[in-house]
Parts: structure tokens; sequence; C-alpha cells
């Protein structure tokens, strides 16, 4: 469950960085602008969930070359039968055509039907992901209310015992499976301690019930922030730690400024912009994690239907799934970029 | 070594007595620092100037307690009878910024890119103060007004990354004047900005000083700085004071050995003629193609730029580099192109050397057009095989993954043939080089962390001549280097450029280091050339504005030779004429 | 205009190496020492340790109890479902996990490197391609796409290595990108192209010979990360099948067990799990120290 690793084209550069006088100025034309820039971006969004379409498909196509109606129609099905199934549906016809097909499907907002629940594909996702976005909301803010100050508590006592002690149990959090750290919370919480039950209410449970009886919501909301409070806290301390090494910090403290009212009012801001672009790219560990910790407490949400789907080879569900996280992730991390650019003058300078 | 006699009354801001600095690290105790006395009076600047490892830098760190936590420091310093070393961390967060301030080096980065300009001085102010909002920024304004940036109004409500290098220093001066300290301690201000606006910022510190009883106390590694705005200097060397005295005594009648040796290396510009200049109308033509030929009787040119534009792309925007250049470097010939940032000299260097598309135009090398390409066709590698090149930063111009051999000895590889094939042709030739650049043979097997900066300078200078080129281009070669050790390369380029006749596209921003080595010189700004002759002429009646303010502006360890630069520099500027550079 | 570099007299060279110099760099920190201890003994464990303790793991013992508890009959650590003695079994498939994470960790960090080096190089229109096509495979979650290729079938090692590489190379390609990138505006670079040096040169001898520290730095945490994933792929039903097994699919099978209390067919797998990835993040943690690179953002 790597996290992506720091986008190759960070943050745009401060414009003018040569020494003594700016440099001449680059004709301000229309490619400057700051609607040039999203426009590139979205299109630049379009074709990474395009690809991640192409590569899905493919992958489906492999592993159902004639179709699935021999896994849907079941063992009793002749192969006439399964012919007609797949005639129906449209699968004898040639890949790219069937991925053509797909496309225009998309585009009119039509995920298709799924096989096994006989429901549209959308309205199963409709049912199932606003749970998981639940779930995945209060891990996220969860954790980073703890991660972010432990990690600069972190970088402020850097190389002394509590900063060790933390790395340490940072390492030992993020090198247990979460299936496993999931047990555990079980085992403590559920079974010793018998604060919380087990296994949360699979089934079409609303959110509102979730909600209701929020009970159920406490093991998997542990297991899940465990590990992002690993992560983020390691992020932010490497954050912090670089901005500490700043001349600014040094212009700062011969001003005056206490070492503590320096992190206050000018390293934490510096920090949290590096730490807000990683949490667009962490959407998809975030689906993926989701995925295990509903598996495990049997979670009514997207990562539930997604893994019975898969055992049951539920082609549309799929497809369907994984489109809508890549949009998720693609939108993410541009709303993460325009964040970033809220925050950190330079680039909504070098944008304008 | 005691003082001379203080400029006026008696009791100084800041007095060092002893002062002595160490710091460990990965098991190894290393001295900065070794037992120093300095006194500062009020109102004067003291200038303290030494090479690197000299313990400047150190010292000025001391003084307002911001070493790292691997230094130990023994000693006395009192700030107006206050002793610094031993008050607590609280009470130097009292006097930071309050009774003593600092200016650091680089002013790019020396500002929170996330908060407002105007937000960044206040703190100065209100970290000391209690001071109604209104008040606060009553008096942010006029200190930006005071440093000299325009429109203080706006630029206090901006952002560091809208100013300019030169307006960001003056922001830096502006936050530590702020509570009117008694010292202001200048670690290098100006050496990160070019030319003309360290020759401002000067001009401001100048003033400063003149006009309150602040004392500064203003590091450097650069003698005309020094004679520049300083009143008295102390001279420091491996962490000790050699000299100290009046500027006037030690940089025209130097007593310590080291400063003799210091002065010596330094590259000084012949007296230009400044009553010439003066007279001259301002803003004549400058007849920019003049002598943009090489002298007649040389055959065909080593390079030649004919109607050269170049264009730059930075984020889906182009803006042009160079315009419309044309210049010719004879055989055996050194041509000097200077100027400040943003001239476009090194694009121009880099487009000889095939680095850079060019937009118009020609650039032809021995005839031959270099253009940059995807694959070289042999026509174009048997070119390339003629030019050399060294580059200005020692800490990237070679691999850290190669031995000096290997590094030298690439060249080669890459043209096989012209000094024989083969491992012991190579070997021998490899050593041959380091004869040359006076490296002694068994460097051959070291790594380039193993050598300091001038050697590092000088294995580039062997790899450059390693295939026996008819060009050399040296992109700001020594500008990295400390100043004895920038003689000893320069030389070792000119007795390399005698022995092997190459031509030579020396390109600086230093007008003296441009003197010693050029036969002519071009002067460039904003990607043009407003003016090309022979050394002397430029160097010393320049014709073009331009060409003046950059001569007025170029320090001199001079004092009297710096006073009247300074005279001409207000003369220059006084009647508006071209564009402030900002 | 840069600041002064050091004065003429060369820095201290004092005879020591630039390895001998890393290896006390790396000795210095605690972690990297602690993991590399941890991963030594288990590399002792799983690969040494059959050789002491006999077990048959390719044929059930037959008359041996299902399930039974640690100490009974020779078996230390008691017998899982099947009746395979736990011990001989934690042994087994630790050779599995780790020879598994190893190959499929070094696989995505040789194909990434290569991916980002040259997508870093060549720069304009295929830089953004490649890039765009990394950025669509992280867009994937990285469990979700082990999930439908059980769909297609199941793994053997090989093709488990092959999978996990296949998974893992994104990250490597983005960071060597990154390198790539800053290293081709380097001097040295520019002078052998200024000289007539080929692309193939500058790339091969050049740039990457300084990436590796990255590249190694990588690695390690891509083993790291490729040991857990195998965990997942069991967990997610795409294990491997007995007599063959790792410490997920050991882990996976034995929390069908939890409430019957038989914590020997739990903790000792996840455990061993747990201390396996640690170690390679600590060892990965102490290498980027030395080399003095980023490695990964974690």
């Amino acid at each position: 469950m790597n996290a992506a690793a720091l986008t190759g084209d960070a943050v745009v550069a401060p414009g003018a960085d040569l020494p003594g006088a700016a440099g001449p100025r680059p004709r301000a034309g229309w490619r400057t602008t700051y609607r040039w820039y999203l426009v590139k971006r979205l299109v630049q969004a379009l074709v990474v969930v395009a690809i991640v379409t192409v590569i899905v498909f493919s992958l489906l196509h492999l592993a159902m070359p004639d179709g699935p109606g021999a896994g849907i129609l079941g063992m009793q099905a002749n192969a006439q039968q399964i012919d007609a199934f797949n005639h129906a549906h449209g699968y004898d016809l040639p890949v790219w055509r069937q991925y053509v097909n797909y496309l225009g499907q998309i585009a009119r907002g039509d995920l298709g039907v799924s096989f096994k629940l006989n429901m549209p594909v959308s309205a199963a996702i409709a049912a199932s992901l606003p749970k998981t976005l639940l779930l995945a909301a209060l891990c996220m803010v969860i954790a980073l209310v703890v991660a972010l100050p432990m990690g600069i508590f972190q970088a402020v006592r850097r190389g002394r015992f509590a900063d060790y002690a933390l790395t340490a149990l940072n390492f030992v959090v993020y090198s247990t499976p979460s299936f496993f750290l999931g047990l555990i919370v079980i085992i403590v919480f559920a079974q010793k301690l018998r604060w919380v039950p087990a296994i949360a209410p699979g089934g079409n449970v609303t959110v509102l019930q979730l909600l209701s009886d929020p009970r159920v919501l406490v093991l998997p909301v542990i297991t899940g922030t465990l590990g992002i409070v690993a992560t983020f806290s390691r992020y932010m301390r490497s954050a912090t730690l670089d901005n500490l090494s700043e001349d600014y910090v040094r212009t700062a403290r011969s001003k005056g400024t206490s070492r503590g009212r320096v992190i206050v009012r000018h390293v934490v801001r510096n920090s949290l912009t590096p730490v807000i672009a990683m949490l667009g790219y962490y959407l998809p560990v975030m689906f993926g994690g989701m995925l295990v910790v509903e598996s495990l407490f049997n979670y009514p949400g997207m990562g539930l239907l997604f893994w019975r789907s898969a055992q049951q080879g539920d082609y549309p569900v799929l497809l369907g799934c994984i489109l809508i996280i890549a949009i998720a992730t693609v939108v993410g991390s541009l709303l993460a970029d325009l964040l970033q650019a809220a925050l950190d003058p330079r680039t909504r300078g070098a944008l304008r | 070594m005691s003082a001379t006699t203080p400029p006026a009354a008696a009791e100084p801001v800041l007095d060092i007595d002893g002062l002595a600095v160490s710091f460990h690290s990965e098991g190894r105790v290393v001295p900065a620092v070794d037992g120093i006395s300095l006194q500062v009076f009020p109102g004067e600047v003291l200038a303290l100037v030494g090479e690197s490892g000299s313990g400047k830098s150190v010292t000025s760190l001391a003084v307002i307690g911001l070493l790292p936590s691997t230094a130990d420091v023994s000693g006395r310093v009192t700030l107006a009878g206050e002793s610094l070393l031993d008050a607590g961390e609280q009470r130097m967060n009292r006097l930071r910024g309050k009774d003593v301030a600092m200016v650091f080096q680089e002013p790019m980065t020396a500002l929170n890119p996330t908060m407002t300009v105007g937000a960044q001085i206040a703190e100065a102010i209100t970290n000391h103060e209690r001071c109604a909002p209104a008040e606060v920024h009553r008096r942010v304004i006029e200190l930006l007004s005071r440093v000299g940036v325009p429109e203080p109004e706006v630029r206090a409500k901006g952002y560091p990354h809208e100013l300019s290098g030169g307006q960001r220093q003056r922001v830096v001066i502006a936050i530590a004047l702020a509570c009117g300290p008694r010292l202001i301690v200048a670690d290098e201000p100006t050496t990160a900005l070019d030319v003309t606006i360290q020759a401002e910022i000067l001009d401001l510190i100048h003033r400063l000083a003149a006009s309150s009883s602040t004392a500064f106390l203003l590091v450097t590694h650069n003698m005309g700085v020094v004679a520049d705005v300083a009143d008295r200097v102390a001279v420091m060397y491996q962490g000790r004071i050699v000299e100290v005295g009046a500027v006037r005594d030690v940089l025209q009648h130097p007593t310590a050995a080291y400063t003799r040796r210091l002065l010596d290396a330094v590259p000084r510009l012949p007296a230009a003629q400044w009553d010439v200049i003066e007279a001259a109308p301002a803003g004549g033509d400058a007849p920019a193609a003049a002598v943009a030929e090489p002298d007649a009787g040389m055959r065909e040119a080593a390079l030649s730029f004919d109607h050269v534009s170049i264009d730059y792309r930075r984020g889906g925007a182009t803006f042009r580099a160079v315009r419309d250049v044309s210049l010719a470097i004879g055989r055996g010939e050194i041509v000097g192109l200077v100027g400040e940032s943003g001239s476009g000299k090194s694009t121009l260097g880099r487009a000889a050397l095939g680095l850079l598309p060019v937009a118009e135009g020609s650039v032809r090398l021995l005839g031959h057009e270099v253009r940059q390409r995807l694959a070289l066709s042999r026509a174009d590698k048997q070119a390339r095989s003629q030019v050399g090149v060294v580059f200005q930063d020692p800490g990237s111009s070679l691999d850290p993954r190669m031995t000096v051999a290997s590094v030298i000895a690439e060249p080669l590889l890459i043209h096989r043939g012209p000094h024989g094939s083969g491992r012991r042709a190579r070997t021998a030739r490899v050593l041959e080089l380091l004869d040359a650049v006076e490296l002694p043979r068994d460097y051959a097997l070291r790594y380039p962390h193993e050598l300091s900066g001038g050697q590092r300078q000088r294995v580039g200078l062997a790899r450059a001549i390693a295939l026996d080129p008819s060009l050399l281009i040296a992109d700001e070669p020594t500008s990295a280097l400390d100043v004895s050790v920038q003689a000893h390369v320069l030389d070792a380029l000119r007795s390399l450029q005698e022995r092997y006749r190459f031509a030579c596209l020396f390109i600086s921003h230093d007008l003296a280091v441009v003197h010693s080595m050029a036969d002519r010189v071009a002067v460039m700004l904003r990607g043009e050339i407003v003016e090309v002759g022979t050394s002397q002429d430029v160097l010393t009646r320049p014709r073009d504005p331009y060409s003046r303010r950059l001569l007025a502006a170029a320090p001199s360890p001079d004092p009297d030779e710096q006073l009247r630069r300074r005279t001409a520099r207000a003369a220059l500027t006084a009647p508006a004429t071209g564009r402030r550079p900002w | 205009m840069s600041a002064v570099v050091e004065a003429e007299t060369a820095p201290a060279v004092g005879g020591v190496s630039p390895g001998r110099r890393a290896l006390r760099r790396y000795l210095s920190n605690r972690l990297a020492i602690v993991g590399t201890v941890i991963i030594l003994a288990l590399l002792v464990f799983c690969f040494v340790g059959p050789l002491l303790h006999h077990t048959n793991q390719t044929q059930p013992d037959i008359y041996a109890d299902l399930n039974a508890a640690p100490g009974v009959d020779g078996h230390p650590l008691g017998t899982d479902d099947l009746g395979y003695d736990v011990l001989g079994r934690l042994m087994v498939g630790g050779q599995t996990s780790i020879t598994i994470g190893l190959a499929a960790g070094i696989l995505a960090t040789v194909i990434g490197t290569i991916w980002g080096a040259v997508a870093g190089y060549v720069g304009g229109w295929v830089d953004v391609v490649m890039m765009r096509i990394v950025d669509a495979g992280i867009a994937i979650p990285a469990t979700f796409l082990l999930l439908i290729l059980s769909t297609i079938t199941r793994p053997s090692i090989q093709l488990m290595i092959l999978v996990l590489g296949a998974v893992s190379w994104l990250v490597p390609a983005r960071l060597i990108r990154a390198e790539s990138l800053s290293i081709k505006t380097r001097e040295y670079v520019l002078a052998v192209r200024a000289v007539g040096g080929s692309h193939a040169r500058t790339v091969v001898r050049h740039i990457v010979p300084n990436t590796i520290g990255t590249m190694i730095v990588n690695a390690t945490f891509q083993v790291a990360d490729a040991i857990l994933l195998v965990a997942y792929v069991s967990f997610l039903g795409m294990g491997l099948q007995p007599p063959q097994t790792d410490w997920g699919a050991m882990l996976t099978r034995g929390i069908t067990y939890t409430y019957s209390g038989a914590w020997w067919l739990i903790f000792p797998a996840g455990l061993c799990i747990v201390l396996t990835v640690c170690g390679f993040n600590f060892i990965g943690d102490g290498l980027r120290n030395v080399f003095d690179v980023r490695g990964r953002d974690l």
C-alpha cells in the first residue's frame, strides 16, 4: 500500500529567481492565464481517466475473453445459451468496438447494468459509495488531527528519544497489514473489552442509520485511521524539517521571534502545502485501504461491493467502481492543486 | 591586535574580546574562530573581510547568537555593555531585532514566501513593542520608503516573490532597521546581487550609516565593497584577525603579509577616464556594431554569431533572451562578454555549444554551423571536438562518480583518434593535461569531492583542452571561487592560452576579471550587445550609458578610485537616463 | 555570484574511502542497525531453519491433530487446519514471502527506473504521455487491481512476482524522473553534450549512475511494500494454494479461527510480516540518510 511519491512536476517554481534584477518578464499572453492552466489540467485529467478505462477494460477482457456469459449463467448453461447471452449484450464484438460502445455509454451517464444484482451499476454504486465516503472522511479527518501535530512535534524534537520512539511506532503501524491491525483491534475492543460489536451490519443500511448507531463505525474507523496517521505524520515531519532549515526561519529568528512562535507563525503554514498536495494523490490509497477494511468488517460500502462483484465476475460493476475511483482521484488531485495555489502565493502569482 | 583610534566618542557599541568558536561534528572538533578581539563604534561601518574558512561568517552568527547547537563558544561579546554570550535565550530574543539586527546574504530565500512583505516587517516591530495596528502600518510604510522601495503601500500588501533580488534585500534591511537597533550585522549582503544593484544597496547602507548612529558590522570577501562603504576594516585569516585599521591605511598601505597577498590577488581595472566620460554627451550613440568583427587580416573566425536571436520558453510563454546579436571571435583571440543576470550572455554561450536552439540567425564554429540537434552528424561531431567548455560551479561541473582521470579522458573517448587511441595513449594524455594545469599527477585517481573548488576548476580546464580545441568557452569560470584562488586559476588559463593559442569566449559579470583576460570586450544588456570594443576602450572610456553605469558600479579596492566611481555613479544615475534596473 | 567556495587547501581527505564513510554513517543510525539485525535473523530462520527443524511441508501428517495447540507432539507452534506443523510452515512461508518480495521489489525498481529516466531525459510530449500513463496507474488502487487480476487466474509464484512488479513500478518511475530532470541540467552533463557526447552516453554513464542512491533506497522500500502486498493478495483470495504457502496465506487462513482462540494460527505469521516489513523500512531509512536522498516521501 505505497503512497504515491511526490509528483515529479512539483509546485511551479517562482518566476524570477535569477540573482539580482528580475529577468525580463515573459510576454503575458493567453497561454499564461489561469484559465489556460485549468484547461490544460482538465484535458490531462481526461486523458488519465481514459487511460484508466483502457487498462481496466483490457484487463477484464483478458479475464473473460469470451465474455462473461459463462460465468454469469453458471455451469448448467450450454454453449448456445452462453452465445446468446454474449450476443445480446454485445460481448462478441471486437474488443475495440466494445470499448467505443462503452465510452459512448459513459458519456451518456450510463454505467451499465449489474448482472448479479439486477440493478443499474450507478444505482449500486450510489447506494454504497456514500458509506465508503463517510468512513473515509471520518478516518481522514481524525487521522490528520492526530498526525499533523505529531509530525510537527517529531520535527521539533528531532534526534531525541521522542522522535525515535514515534518514528519506530509509525514504522511498526505502517508495516502491519491493515487486516491484521483490524484483527487486533477486533480482539482488543470487541472480544476482550466488549465495548463495541465486531461486525457491522451488512446489506442495505443507509448512512443515516449508520450514524444513528455509531458504535459499529468505531472499529473500522480506528483501523483505517491508524495507517493514515503513520503515513501523514511522516510527511508532516519531513516537510517541517525541510522548512526549519530554510533561510526565512533564520531571518525570523534574527528579528527576535522565539522558536515556538517561528514554528506556529511561519513553518506550519509552509509545511502544510506539500502535505496537502499529497492528499490528492493519496485518494487511491484511501480507497484501496477501504476495500480491505470493509471486507474485514463486512461494512456495506463500495469496497465490499467491489469484492463481491469480483468474486462473482460481475464485469460492469467492477468497471464502474474503478471509473468512479479514477475520476475521484483526478478530481481530488486537481482540488489539492487548487488548494495549494490558494495557500501559496507563488503558484497564484505564476498563474496570473 | 588593537584597533587604531576610533572615529568618534569613546564607548564601543560592540566589544568582542577573545571570541573562540569551534564545531564538533562526526566526532571531530573543527575550530572556526581562534580568539579574536574587535570593537565597533556608534555610527561607523566596520568591515570584516576574509576568504572562505576565515571565520568571518561564524563571527557574525556568534554576535547575534544564531550558531547551530554543534558550536562551542567562548570569550566575551558585549553589546552596549551587556554580555551576549551568557544572556539566556529569552533575553537574546528580546535583543535580536531590537538592539542588534542582521542582514543575510541570500535575499531570494530570506523572506517567508507565504507572508506579505508588510506583515514580515511588522513582525519585527510587534515582537518588541506594543503598538496600535495603524501605527505599525505607518511605520512599515515609512521604513519601506526609507530603504528606497518604490510604491511602498502596494509592496507592503504584496508577497516576496513579486520583488526582485535587490528589492528583497531592501526589505530585509527594512526589517533590520525596524526598531532602530544600535548594531546591524550584515553578512555578505550584496554578494548574491548584480553589480549595479550591489552598488545601490551599498549606497543605501552608506546613507543609513551616515544619517544615524547605527553601527554596521559588514562581513564581506570583496575588497571593493570595503573600499566603498567601510570606515575601518579588520582582515581575518584562518580564524584570526591579522590586521585592523582605517580603510585608507589598510587598503593602500597594508602591513600584514596576508593582506598584501589578498590585495595583490584582486584584479583591478585601470583607472577610468571619468572626466572624459562625464564630458561626453549622455545617451550618445553607442556604435554597437563598431568593432564586432575582429581586426582585419584575420581569416575565418573561430566563432561567429550572425544576427542571432534566441528564444526562451518558460511555462508556456516565450521571450527573447538574445536579440539580434552579431559578434565574431578570431582565432587565438580572447573576447570578453560582460553583463548582469538576464543579459543573455550565458544563453549566447550555450547556443555556441549547441545546447540551445537558435530562433534566428546562425552561429558558426570554424565556419561550420552549430545547431541543436537530436543526433549529431559527423561534421557536427567533428566541429564539436574543436570546442572546450569550462563552467561556473565547481560543485556540479564534474561528475561526482568519476575519477579525475575519467573526467578528463571522456572527451578523448568521445572522439577517438587525435591523440592516439588505446588506453595507454589516453592515460599519457591525461597526465600531460594534469601537468599543463599544474595539478599533481596522483590527483588522477581522486574523486571530485576530494578536491577544493579551485582544483576542480583546473580539472574542468584540463577536460576542456583535452582535444586541443580551437575555441574555449568559459562561462563565469571563477565566479564561485575565492579571490586568491581565482587569481591562480586565471593565471593557469592565461598561460594555457598563450601556449595553445586557442580562441576564447570569456563570459563574466566581473569587469576587472574580464579586463585581465580579454583583448576585446562586448557588453550585453537584456539580450543585446550595447557596446563592443577593445578592452582598453570599453573599460576605461565606455560610450554607452549602460556600460558607463556598469563601470561606475564595479567596486575597486582602491578607496580613491572607488570614491571617484561613487561620484560618477551619482552623476550618471541622477538625470534618470535609462531604466532603473528593477 | 554565488557564495565563495572552499579555500585553496584541499579538504582533509584522511584516506577514508567513500565506502567506509557510508558504512559509518549507516551504522550510526540505530534504527537501521535494528532493521539489519531483524532481517538477517529472519533470513537465517527461514532458510536455515528447515535444516534444523525437519517437517514435511508437502504432505500433512495424517496422524496429527488439526489445529493442535503448541507444545504437543514435537510441534512447538502447533499445527494448522490441514495438519501441517506451524513452525515449519512459518519457515517455508517465509521463504516464499521474502523471495517474492525481493524479486517483485527489484523488478518494480528496475522497470520504474528505466521508465522514469527515459521520460525525464527526453522530456517534451514523450515525458507528458509517459507520466500520464503513470498517473493513470496510480489512480487505480493496487488492491482493486489485484482483485481484478484474481478473477483471471490463480497465480503461481512467478506470476505473483510479475503482477506485483507491474503494480509497483509507478512510484520509482516518478522519483527517478524527477532525479533525471534535475541531473539533466547539471554542468557535467552539459559538458559532455557540448563536446559531442551522444544521448546514450549521457544517460548510461552519467544520469543512471547518479540516480543509484535513489534507486537503492527506493528498492528497499519497494521490497517492504511488496511483502505487504503479498499478504494483501492472500487476504483478497488470490493467494497461493497449499502445499505452497506464504505468511499472508497463513494469516488469512488463520483469521477464520479468530474466535476459537487458536492464536498460533494468526500471530506468528502476522508478527513475521510486521517484523520483516519493518526491518526493510528501517534499513531503507538508514540508507536514505547515507545517500542523502528522498527515495520515498515518507
